[in-house]
């Protein structure tokens, strides 16, 4: 019976038959749905588009400040530990000076980028300087910090890549990470053992699709979330095991670690050149707007046709450059002043950790502090009370979430960190026992 | 040199699905009107005086808000100053009614296009054949052995062996304000390219690279003046950000006077004019809102759409029938891969588009997209970096140019970089927005404020520009640089040349199509003291390679005429007289050019 009837229909008729038949099935089938969709009419749609409002305004809140004005520093009892000042470049009457006559010779702005006639000879001096300064190859000039680094990491991480880094990144950084579309492994804050693990998981992984994956290793030198510094001689021991580029965000630690505020290398004494990239801002230690990345120069150059916020935006205007110039000669002619600033750090913080109801989360050695109250109850209020009772007696520090955030500078006098300390612990003493 | 990203780069799904149906037999009709104009008059103005029947033909592409090869506007114009000279006061009449949008996108010959092709190629080969035989002389990377390379192997290969042969053509170091004239460092490469060296000698040109449309780059002046004061009493930097004490009385000032000069409710300033788009475009998008982007944005609102994870369509450069059509399918569609096929409408859709466009020279046709705008429900993101400023009667943009309600632009953006010769970008818009945005904008969370100086240039320029120091400077900036661009335009238009864009618009691209002509062309105009910015492929599209020109009010009939003298020496020499359009056989009297406001 079987043998018949394949006998009779010749196979090669059947299979194009079926397939016709298939074909024209599937083809049914999605004429079918398009039909579907299509009985909606077009025009009632649209008319019946209804959008979201443009802005969310549940999260409007109306009852908290929107800008804190900068206070009155002409006062002499104001405290202004809300901004990064480390090395007080930012009231020097001498930068000032300099930024003057650098406007009477080059203008304000720079009118372009810097591949269109924005290219002013004092950038190209700064990024010689720079360089020298942290005795490496070359150095790239950015025209804002925040750009500098979430430019610099999309620039290099690719989609296929992977990004090692430290869960209490800085928000540019994420950014950056967010922009470059690589898979992000975050590990558990500067905590080794977790970051080794997971550098494990991805070895076998390697192993078993036997290609190497490119690996970047991004941390903080002074983490801005937390004022921590990284554990830098362990993570170039990890680094080398498992072949990563480390990058590492200087923001708040060039100008402020190390001896001669080379930053947070020189400060564990790492040899500069297994770094690949050191990203770095002009408005922390430098008092100036703007960033910029250090390295070999086979690894910068790149950034000068791939930097999304290097290619794309108006250099930075001259004064701004001129003034970190005069402030890294200031740097190395008188290198006593990292001393200064280590000394002070280190006095405000064992007199920080020595008050009740205080708990310090920064490094002993960063001058960017955050502490919180050891209550672990309502801290957000409780932060918050603090915060207002400090601005009473004039001074002034960041109030974020359940942290209170401040910077040092070399101007505080013994006076001045008394009256800080006894005000804090006035204010603590005060809402706890209440 | 780049100055646009790719909108494909990045996995914003971009393709722009041709559906059947709606409205697409126009678009393809625009399509051919734009690029079928060499075919209907190839041997342009002769052709066009004898034969009323291509006039015709002609007219017949203008319908309604189409892209309009203006080409067929010029031949419309033109017919009535050589033929018909009479009927000229009435079609006066009737452009002043809507403003007449004359732009032009003339295209080059087929040989033209096949050349550009072939010495593309042979570049590249040249690139291959070189690197086999030289390898590079920059330093390799040291002890990183065992490391993936660092970069693909193709960048690599073209910044090397392709950008490395015109690099001179860019980063030209500059040592003085770049104002009408600059100064450039003068550099040579004993290498190729691979590492400069300076002379020592410095080579003073006539400035058409910066951006200092209005001339406000002077390190004189009361706006310098007013800068160094706010340097004395506040420093260089506030040191913190918007929303943590860093916010000094220069910067309200600034704000009150920016919401003041736009006519709108209230505005918000950032330190830097590529972090106002990237930084704040994510804080208003969210995953499930569309934003349907114009081809040709700048790589700073790309970026920010990318980063708030919205979905991106994007529509052909300044076509409005494709921006409706987009719009339609979009609305009708919803958004994609919902289970069973149901409809969920998007969240919102919002349109982006630039005033001026960098590259193009061309202006937005902002009255056709608010009405779309208002139609389907969308809201408008307008990047005013070009336009403010250098545009408009009273120098507000390309609202003021058109004569638009501010209010019917939900977010105006625009830089001080370029015409304010200062720094920073602003936001503009309702008291609401720019409440929500001081308060969620990532700039005024994590960025530095902008520095004081800076903020007071802008004040200083602005209260000019309104009037408000008292002399009528500002206004005559702004009518100096419209008239400055227009006679330029005009004279370039004479001289032969292809010139892309707006007549209003101060940027005006010269289209010089193969490589080595780009470089030649600013190498020598260089040698011949006039600074100019080349563009090329990857940053333009391969046929489209150009020299950029940025115009000024500071620049001086004078100049302008050296400039167009050189220029046409210069393009006889090289060979870039490409255009086939009719010419204006009357001498171009730069006085008695009209400002039709």
């Amino acid at each position: 019976m079987l043998n018949e009837i394949l006998q009779s229909t010749n196979v090669g008729t059947v299979v194009p038959a079926s397939l016709v038949i298939f074909l024209t099935f599937i083809m049914l089938r999605k004429t079918k749905s398009y039909k579907k969709a299509i009985n909606v009419n077009q025009n009632d749609r649209i008319y019946c588009f209804k959008p979201q409002p443009l802005i969310d305004f549940t999260r409007i809140n109306l009852n908290e400040a929107l800008e804190i004005p900068a206070p009155d520093e002409s006062d002499p009892d104001c405290m202004n530990l809300a901004k990064v000042n480390y090395l007080d470049l930012l009231n020097n009457i001498n930068l000032r000076k300099e930024a003057e006559s650098c406007i009477r010779i080059y203008g304000v702005g720079s009118c372009g980028p810097r591949g269109f006639y924005g290219t002013i000879d004092i950038h190209l001096t700064l990024e010689s300087r720079l360089a020298e300064f942290m005795g490496m190859e070359e150095t790239v000039l950015y025209s804002y910090g925040f750009s500098t680094i979430s430019s610099a990491i999309g620039a290099y991480c690719k989609k296929s890549d992977i990004i090692f880094c430290d869960e209490k990144i800085s928000f540019c950084a994420g950014q950056g990470i967010l922009a470059a579309k690589s898979k992000v492994v975050y590990f558990k804050h500067n905590d080794m053992e977790d970051l080794n693990t997971k550098l494990q998981e991805y070895e076998e992984k390697e192993k078993q699709r036997k290609k190497l994956y490119r690996k970047f290793l991004v941390v903080e030198g002074i983490y801005a979330a937390t004022g921590t510094i990284c554990p830098l001689p362990e993570l170039m021991s990890l680094r080398k095991k498992y072949k990563l580029r480390i990058f590492i965000d200087e923001s708040l630690s060039f100008g402020v670690l190390g001896k001669t505020g080379r930053g947070v290398t020189e400060h564990f004494n790492v040899n500069r050149s297994d770094i690949d990239m050191i990203m770095g801002s002009l408005e922390g230690s430098i008092g100036s707007i703007g960033g910029f990345c250090v390295g070999a120069s086979v690894v910068i150059e790149h950034q000068r046709l791939s930097g999304l916020g290097y290619c794309f935006s108006a250099s930075l205007p001259p004064f701004l450059s001129h003034i970190s110039i005069c402030a890294l000669d200031m740097f190395e002619k008188d290198p006593s002043m990292f001393e200064k600033l280590k000394s002070i750090v280190q006095i405000v913080d064992e007199r920080l950790r020595n008050l009740k109801g205080i708990m310090v989360i920064s490094d002993p050695l960063s001058p960017h502090k955050v502490i919180t109250t050891t209550n672990i109850e309502n801290r957000e209020e409780t932060i918050k009370k603090i915060h207002a009772a400090c601005v009473q007696k004039d001074i002034y520090l960041i109030c974020l979430k359940e942290n209170l955030h401040f910077n040092l500078n070399v101007t505080m006098k013994d006076a001045d960190i008394d009256r800080f300390i006894n005000t804090l612990q006035e204010a603590v003493g005060n809402i706890l026992c209440s | 040199m780049a100055t646009r990203m790719n909108q494909g780069a990045g996995d914003a799904s971009v393709t722009t699905e041709l559906l059947t149906g709606i409205n697409f037999e126009n678009v393809k009709n625009e399509r051919h009107s734009k690029n079928g104009y060499s075919k209907m008059y190839p041997n342009g103005y002769t052709k066009y005086v004898d034969g009323t029947n291509c006039y015709k033909r002609g007219k017949s592409y203008l319908n309604g808000h189409t892209l309009t090869s203006s080409s067929d506007e010029e031949h419309h114009n033109l017919k009535d100053k050589y033929v018909n000279r009479t009927s000229d006061n009435t079609l006066r009449k009737d452009a002043k009614k809507e403003r007449v949008f004359k732009e032009s996108f003339e295209q080059p010959s087929i040989l033209t296009a096949l050349l550009t092709h072939l010495g593309f190629y042979i570049l590249m080969f040249l690139g291959y054949l070189s690197q086999a035989f030289f390898p590079p002389k920059i330093a390799q990377e040291k002890n990183r052995d065992g490391y993936p390379p660092l970069y693909d192997r193709f960048a690599s290969f073209y910044s090397r062996y392709v950008y490395r042969r015109v690099r001179d053509c860019w980063n030209y170091p500059i040592c003085s304000v770049p104002g009408a004239e600059v100064i450039l460092k003068e550099r040579v490469t004993k290498d190729n390219g691979w590492t400069f060296e300076f002379t020592g000698n410095k080579r003073k040109c006539l400035n058409l690279g910066s951006y200092n449309y209005l001339g406000f780059a002077e390190p004189s002046g009361p706006c310098a003046e007013f800068a160094i004061e706010a340097l004395h009493k506040y420093g260089v930097s506030t040191g913190a950000t918007r929303q943590q004490y860093g916010t000094c009385e220069l910067h309200v000032e600034l704000e009150k006077l920016t919401a003041e000069f736009l006519g709108v409710e209230d505005a918000i300033t950032f330190g830097m004019g590529f972090a106002t788009n990237a930084l704040n475009i994510p804080t208003l998008l969210s995953p499930g809102c569309l934003v349907i982007s114009d081809e040709k944005n700048h790589a700073s609102l790309i970026l920010g759409i990318r980063l708030s994870g919205a979905t991106v369509k994007v529509f052909h450069h300044n076509d409005v029938k494709h921006l409706e059509k987009l719009l339609r399918d979009q609305i009708y569609y919803g958004q994609p891969n919902q289970p069973k096929g149901e409809y969920k409408p998007w969240k919102k859709i919002l349109i982006v588009v630039e005033g001026v466009y960098s590259m193009e020279g061309t202006i937005v046709r902002l009255p056709e997209i608010i009405a779309l705008k208002k139609k389907y429900k969308a809201y408008l993101y307008l990047d005013e970096a070009h336009s403010i400023g250098a545009i408009g009667k009273n120098g507000r943009g390309v609202i003021d140019y058109f004569n638009c309600d501010p209010k019917d632009v939900d977010i105006l953006m625009g830089t001080f970089t370029k015409s304010f010769g200062s720094a920073g970008g602003y936001i503009a818009g309702s008291k609401q927005l720019i409440t929500y945005l001081r308060q969620q904008s990532y700039a005024s969370k994590y960025a530095c404020a902008m520095s004081p100086p800076v903020a007071a240039q802008i004040i200083a320029v602005l209260k000019i520009l309104m009037g408000k120091d008292g002399t009528d400077t500002g206004r005559k900036r702004i009518e100096t640089l419209a008239r400055n661009t227009r006679y330029f335009r005009r004279r370039l238009a004479q001289i032969g040349v292809i010139t892309y864009g707006n007549e209003d618009s101060p940027v005006v691209p010269i289209l010089a199509y193969l490589y080595s002509k780009i470089a030649a062309m600013v190498r020598t105009l260089i040698e011949l003291n006039i600074a100019t910015v080349g563009v090329g492929y990857p940053a333009t599209p391969l046929m489209e390679g150009r020299i950029r020109i940025c115009l000024s009010a500071a620049h001086t009939k004078e100049q302008l005429d050296y400039a167009l003298e050189t220029i046409s020496k210069v393009a006889d020499e090289i060979g870039l007289k490409f255009s086939r359009l009719p010419k204006d056989p009357n001498p171009i009297e730069y006085d008695k050019i009209e400002l039709d406001y």
